[in-house]
């Protein structure tokens, strides 16, 4: 039972929370105007603190661009812009609640500038104090979009600087409260936003939270000699990993638990993946240096890396990668620099965006990942990533690997899953890394932005390779600073547990399969607020498109050019398993620079039995990649493997994502997004194929002449 | 052929300049007459034209054998090993002699034979034709006019025959000016906007030193600025650094004095010389040719190397000049030193921003045409096409190609042609294949009667020009457009890398999205075609069936359905139509049926057509 839920959906009603430290100068403001408060369109719990009509949004800092006319509110959850509708006008559905182009989220606001054509622009925080009334507001993004905001020229209106400073105090207020993960505020939204007529997912995405998602998924990948492990159920083996875990098959649960004391936060090697030739892609912690393994601990330990192979290849992940501080400094590097008044000449724009280093980062990533996954394609055997903590770089390189090596990873649902499986039940500690709740900077990084980066790229060398485009990335770059999800709030599935039975008030059990079940999915939709939801209802996934972004601009995540690859593994002739047992002692090998190198002291300890002898040991890195042809940088689709260029040319910027903030410097027509082009020309062949079998009335020969001639072209 | 002293060589390796492991191919060397050609095991041919050759290079010996290689002008590099040293000089003499022709019919234009009738290779010539040009653009008019004056080559060695000038400017004036200007290149018409009624103009720099002045010459552009009613004032736009062009008038050159001449707007624009550009390039390769080539060294590499600069330079350049056209209605005269190399680049580009026209296929001949080849580009000397002065190479025609491609990636809707097209005139510049670009100017062309002996690139060009084809041109999109405004900022110029790299197939791009739009464009026409083919049936069973009416006498009462038949002969037949015709007539309701069955089948067209008129014989 939730007893303090209510149904409600007009925002006034909702009182502002007691904990919010609100001026009496706020409230009383609020009070006196009652009518845009009305007219906007609030998520519970949220409630408008300014709001001043007549704004007009510029789409650029110069006056050339168009500008829209509209109210600006101020809200205890974001700023929100919503434009005029004019009279006669069909009013626009807003059928999502953050507009992606008018909606900033108050932990996504980077800076504050108010501008005036009497005194310099000011940046603002909740202390400063404005001593002119603005003119201009501009907002600085930390997903790089940039909205300006002009108010109506007397100027002098009160109203641009109360919500002007109402915008900086709450930005600042909301870092203090971190009222994003305060439960009582946020458990109606889903219900609220859902539309009933939304139709239901035929295949949702596997949040991996119950056994069902990981024995699907395990089904999926279809490898004998893998089971779904509970050992982690309580999470009282290792609190930073997920409840279940692919393990071998041959290694029994007991067996299992003397490997969690010697890897660092006690993450043991886990699948992450299986090539359909029978090679194992794992992830793993390092090694606790200070554990003193006994004999039975070696043995499991070295079956869950060898995982029924006779070799094993460690990755370092850490090696040739940058550290998540790295990242964050190119990240902010990057963002100073394609800011729209950037301090770097134009004719230094390339030594300057070398100097991020950012495009140096996706490159060596990239790289790494199509080492690893051409390594998985050409030989068998277990392929281990390790970093120190394996939340970081293991969670990129593992995805990133998939996305080369696994067609099913590259549909949007496949996406979805390898997000959620190896970002969110892995560990990645967003909370941290994204510090959208602004407690410190001292862990931030982007580590998941260089991720989608690296998949742009690919994107960007494949195009038919995948089933989603440019715009769906977007989206979840810019989803993710969105706090109203639940999908990167928490760092790992214990925390996000924690929360949920502290959320569920009534519920005295956590359910053994987890609370995300089938059943409680069908219900929820359905459910008014006051009914009893499981602990799930909390905040919704990310996944839930529906909720923010519109029909059409979802219709945009397509990717037209996309050409099926068989979604069906199937195992090259001549590669069935051989099964090696336990007992048969492995070579193991390290990765390093794109040549494979034996590693005679893999454990920090002494008494492996891997490093005594190894069967099959190879003299030098060099024979090794001789021998098969190891992969070289030609291109080739080895099998279904990506072979991605990592040259310095091949690697470009992200333009429609880091340049959003300035479209003058964008040029003056922007080109069609090819997408919605190529959507035309399917359009255009549906036509033709409909005339094909109904003869029916055929296009005019000018229009189906030239692929691009019917569209208009976009401005 | 007295150079070649070995034709063949077995057991060579062909290194990947991009791989990291040092992968090679095997295969066999052998050298023709007029290319290198090299087979690999695979049986995979690369051929090397001798005249694309542009550096050999013997490298010290290794263990492997003696490593050759070769540098061409369309960017490909190629390093073979030749497993014996002797084997390895005599090819690399015999490449250094065969790759410096002397005289001009030791170009392999001359030997070229693509077994054309004599008529065709005429009618390729005339497939350009600079008159008609002309006359598209709206001149001759009132106030131009097809001067005479250099019918001869009597006033300028270096222009065309046919000159349009200001119909107010007479021979005298114009011998006079020519007398004032460099190589006597005085002011003539390059292009003429009908809309604005101004024009662009090009010349050589006065020889106006610090103060000598010329009458003839202020009148001149006088009288192009009264050829353009619309405006009273005239800019004209030195392409060269102010600092350059300074320095031009202690040799007794130099820019015209703004004092001297009424009515004109002066302006630099800063585009540097030949020389400048020249060691830019090789800068640009050193960095592109970096073998590891990192994004960190590549990208300050690129900037270091100053090329994007200086296309940007041309680029600026070329919006300057269209904007006064555009805005200001004003008629521009643009120089730089000899009116060959900057000012062909600007005036092109320019007219290339300011018409459609030039935007399509065949325009962009034209262009080429009438602003490079015609107005005497040193293609030979800019091209080493003969052994000769290494300090006249310079990338100018690539720069202007590489400027049109920073404007497709801009503007993906604007142009019919796509990158390939591009890349094969270019290729085709330095081949000597065809006629087009040999020589320096046309007078030289006509002494070497290029249109008899050799061939013409465009209709082989025109031939193929579905490989051309940008698929997302969209003509009206195009034609709508007065002017196009590219963005110039830094940022939005990119390494041209399948110019660069057109011939390192690691750095190509994986799938490329205009192949996948071209593929899916074809599908849809081979679906209209069917469409087509499906519709004639109906007409041929329309037509039986309206036999089948005329024996039963049924006609005279449907007179509705006579007429609709009529109508089927409309090329595109609305198939609904032609399904409610048999509708419509009542007799055939069990046969329609059965004509739907056997489209269902879709049986081949042939087949019912013989059915039909099986029956219609009947």
């Amino acid at each position: 039972m939730l007893p303090t839920a209510k149904s409600s959906f007009k925002v006034r009603q909702q009182e502002p929370g007691a904990g919010q430290p609100r001026g009496p100068k706020f409230s009383s403001a609020n009070a006196k105007r009652n009518r845009p408060c009305q007219a906007f369109p609030g998520i519970p719990g949220e409630f408008v603190l300014e709001a001043a009509p007549g704004v007009r949004r510029s789409l650029g800092a110069s006056l050339r661009f168009d500008s829209i006319l509209g109210t600006l509110f101020c809200t205890n959850r974001r700023v929100a812009f919503v434009p005029d509708v004019p009279p006669g006008a069909k009013a626009h559905p807003r059928c999502s609640f953050l507009h992606s182009e008018y909606d900033v989220a108050l932990p996504c606001i980077g800076k504050l500038v108010a501008a005036s054509s009497v005194s310099k622009a000011k940046v603002l925080t909740a202390s400063s104090s404005l001593k002119f009334v603005p003119e201009e507001l501009v907002l600085y993004c930390r997903d790089f979009r940039v909205l300006h905001f002009r108010f109506p020229e007397s100027g002098l209106e009160p109203g641009a600087f109360r919500v002007t400073m109402a915008i900086a105090r709450a930005q600042e207020s909301d870092r203090d409260v971190a009222a994003w993960s305060d439960p009582t505020q946020l458990r109606n939204l889903e219900n609220a936003q859902r539309s009933p007529e939304e139709e239901e997912d035929p295949a949702p995405t596997l949040l991996f939270e119950s056994l069902q998602d990981w024995e699907q998924e395990l089904r999926r990948l279809g490898p004998a000699g893998w089971r779904v492990s509970v050992a982690n159920e309580r999470f009282d083996m290792a609190t930073s990993l997920p409840r279940y875990l692919w393990v071998p098959s041959q290694l029994l649960d007991n067996e299992l638990k003397r490997a969690f004391a010697h890897f660092n936060q006690r993450r043991i090697p886990r699948l992450c993946w299986r090539h359909p030739g029978g090679s194992d892609l794992l992830r793993a912690a390092s090694f606790h240096a200070a554990s003193d393994p006994e004999k039975e601990d070696t043995r499991a330990v070295e079956a869950l890396l060898l995982a029924g192979h006779a070799r094993c290849v460690v990755v370092d992940t850490v090696a040739d990668l940058p550290s998540p501080t790295e990242i964050q400094l190119a990240h902010v590097r990057l963002r100073t620099l394609c800011l729209p008044d950037p301090a770097v000449a134009d004719e230094k724009w390339l030594s300057a965006l070398e100097g991020t280093r950012w495009l140096d980062h996706v490159r060596a990533c990239v790289r790494k990942a199509s080492d690893v996954a051409v390594l998985l394609a050409e030989r068998r055997c277990s392929v281990v990533l390790q970093e120190s903590d394996d939340r970081d770089l293991n969670c990129l390189v593992a995805s990133l690997v998939q996305l080369l090596a696994d067609p099913h990873a590259r549909t949007q649902l496949g996406f979805q899953n390898l997000v959620q499986r190896e970002w969110v039940a892995a560990g990645h500690p967003f909370a941290q890394r994204l510090n959208l709740c602004r407690d410190g900077d001292r862990g931030e990084a982007p580590v998941f932005q260089l991720f989608l980066d690296c998949t742009w790229q690919l994107l960007r060398q494949f195009p038919a390779a995948f089933a989603f485009a440019e715009a769906y990335l977007l989206a979840l770059h810019d989803s993710s600073y969105v706090p109203f999800f639940s999908t990167f709030l928490f760092s790992c599935q214990w925390e996000r547990s924690r929360r949920g039975q502290h959320r569920a008030f009534g519920q005295l059990y956590t359910p053994v399969n987890g609370w995300r079940d089938a059943p409680n999915l069908k219900i929820l939709p359905q459910a008014s607020c006051s009914a009893p939801a499981g602990g799930g209802a909390c905040l919704p996934s990310i996944w839930t498109w529906a909720l923010h972004y519109s029909a059409q601009q979802r219709a945009q995540f397509q990717n037209t050019v996309y050409t099926r690859a068989s979604d069906g593994h199937t195992a090259p002739p001549g590669c069935s398993k051989l099964k090696a047992t336990l007992s048969e002692t492995g070579a193991v090998f390290l990765l390093a620079r794109g040549a494979l190198a034996p590693q005679p002291h893999l454990f920090p300890w002494k008494n492996g039995s891997l490093v005594k002898k190894g069967p099959w040991r190879v003299p030098s890195s060099d024979s090794l990649s001789d021998q098969q042809g190891w992969p070289s940088s030609y291109p080739a689709l080895l099998g279904e493997v990506l072979v991605p260029a990592c040259v310095g040319p091949a690697i470009q910027l992200w333009r429609r994502c880091y340049l959003r903030g300035s479209p003058e410097r964008q040029h003056g027509l922007f080109p069609p997004t090819l997408s919605g082009l190529t959507e035309e020309l399917e359009l255009l062949q549906e036509c033709l194929n409909d005339g094909h079998w109904r003869a029916a009335a055929p296009p005019s020969p000018a229009e189906s002449e030239e692929a691009g001639s019917p569209l208009s072209p976009s401005r | 052929m007295e150079h070649i002293r070995t034709t063949k060589v077995e057991q060579v390796k062909l290194l990947d300049r991009f791989s990291t492991n040092n992968k090679s191919l095997t295969g066999t060397l052998y050298l023709t007459a007029t290319h290198l050609l090299f087979i690999d095991s695979g049986q995979k041919e690369t051929w090397i034209l001798h005249h694309h050759i542009a550096a050999v290079e013997k490298l010290a010996l290794t263990t492997s054998g003696c490593p050759l290689v070769i540098q061409c002008k369309n960017f490909r590099i190629v390093h073979f090993i030749v497993p014996r040293e002797r084997d390895c000089h005599d090819i690399y003499n015999s490449l250094l002699q065969l790759s410096r022709p002397v005289r001009y019919d030791e170009l392999y234009a001359f030997s070229y034979n693509p077994k054309q009738k004599e008529s065709e290779q005429v009618k390729g010539w005339q497939l350009i034709d600079l008159a008609e040009e002309y006359k598209r653009m709206g001149v001759p008019n009132t106030n131009w006019q097809l001067s005479d004056a250099n019918r001869d080559y009597k006033v300028c060695e270096t222009y065309p025959r046919d000159l349009y000038v200001p119909r107010i400017a007479s021979k005298p004036i114009i011998v006079g000016s020519s007398k004032f200007r460099s190589k006597g290149r005085f002011p003539v018409l390059s292009y003429y906007h009908k809309d604005k009624e101004a024009a662009i103009c090009r010349c050589s720099q006065p020889l106006s030193g610090f103060s000598a002045r010329c009458l003839e010459d202020e009148h001149m552009l006088q009288a192009i600025s009264k050829a353009n009613p619309a405006n009273r004032y005239m800019y004209v736009m030195d392409t060269r650094p102010k600092l350059n062009a300074m320095a031009n008038r202690a040799a007794g050159k130099g820019y015209e004095n703004e004092d001297n001449y009424s009515n004109i707007r002066f302006q630099f624009v800063g585009i540097e010389n030949i020389h400048v550009m020249r060691s830019s390039l090789q800068k640009l390769l050193e960095v592109s040719g970096i073998r590891g080539l990192s994004v960190n060294d590549f990208l300050s590499g690129l900037e270091n190397s100053g090329w994007l600069r200086h296309i940007k330079a041309v680029l600026d350049a070329a919006v300057v000049l269209a904007k006064a056209i555009v805005v200001e209605n004003a008629s521009v005269l643009v120089h730089c030193s000899d009116g060959w190399d900057r000012t062909s680049q600007v005036c092109s580009l320019g007219a290339l921003l300011l018409d459609s026209y030039y935007r399509t296929i065949k325009g962009f001949m034209v262009l080429i045409e009438k602003d490079w080849i015609s107005f005497g580009h040193k293609f030979s000397d800019r091209c080493c096409q003969l052994d000769g002065d290494p300090k006249e190479i310079s990338p100018v025609f690539t720069q202007f190609l590489e400027c049109v491609w920073n404007l497709t990636e801009q503007f993906p809707q604007a142009f019919e042609y796509n990158e390939a097209f591009l890349l094969q005139i270019h290729e085709h510049v330095h081949s000597c294949q065809f006629g087009n670009f040999l020589g320096n100017c046309q007078k030289e062309r006509e002494e070497l009667k290029l249109r008899e002996k050799t061939y013409s690139l465009w209709p082989f060009l025109l031939d193929e020009q579905k490989k051309y084809l940008n698929p997302l041109y969209n003509p009206d999109f195009s034609r709508k457009l007065t002017l196009l405004e590219p963005n110039t900022v830094s940022l939005n110029f990119k390494f041209w890398r399948n110019m660069y790299h057109q011939f390192d197939r690691t750095m190509h791009p994986r799938q490329s999205v205009y192949n996948l739009i071209m593929d899916m464009n074809e599908q849809n026409k081979q679906l209209e075609r069917d469409m087509k083919e499906l519709e004639a049936k109906i007409k041929v069973r329309n037509k039986q069936q309206n036999a089948v009416l005329t024996k039963e006498p049924l006609q005279s009462v449907h007179p509705t359905l006579k007429t609709q038949c009529f109508k089927k002969d409309q090329p595109l037949l609305p198939g609904n139509d032609a399904i409610r015709t048999i509708e419509g007539s009542n007799t055939a309701d069990n046969r329609y049926s059965e004509y739907m069955e056997e489209f269902s089948k879709a049986e081949p067209a042939v087949v019912s057509l013989e059915y039909g008129v099986a029956r219609m014989t009947c």
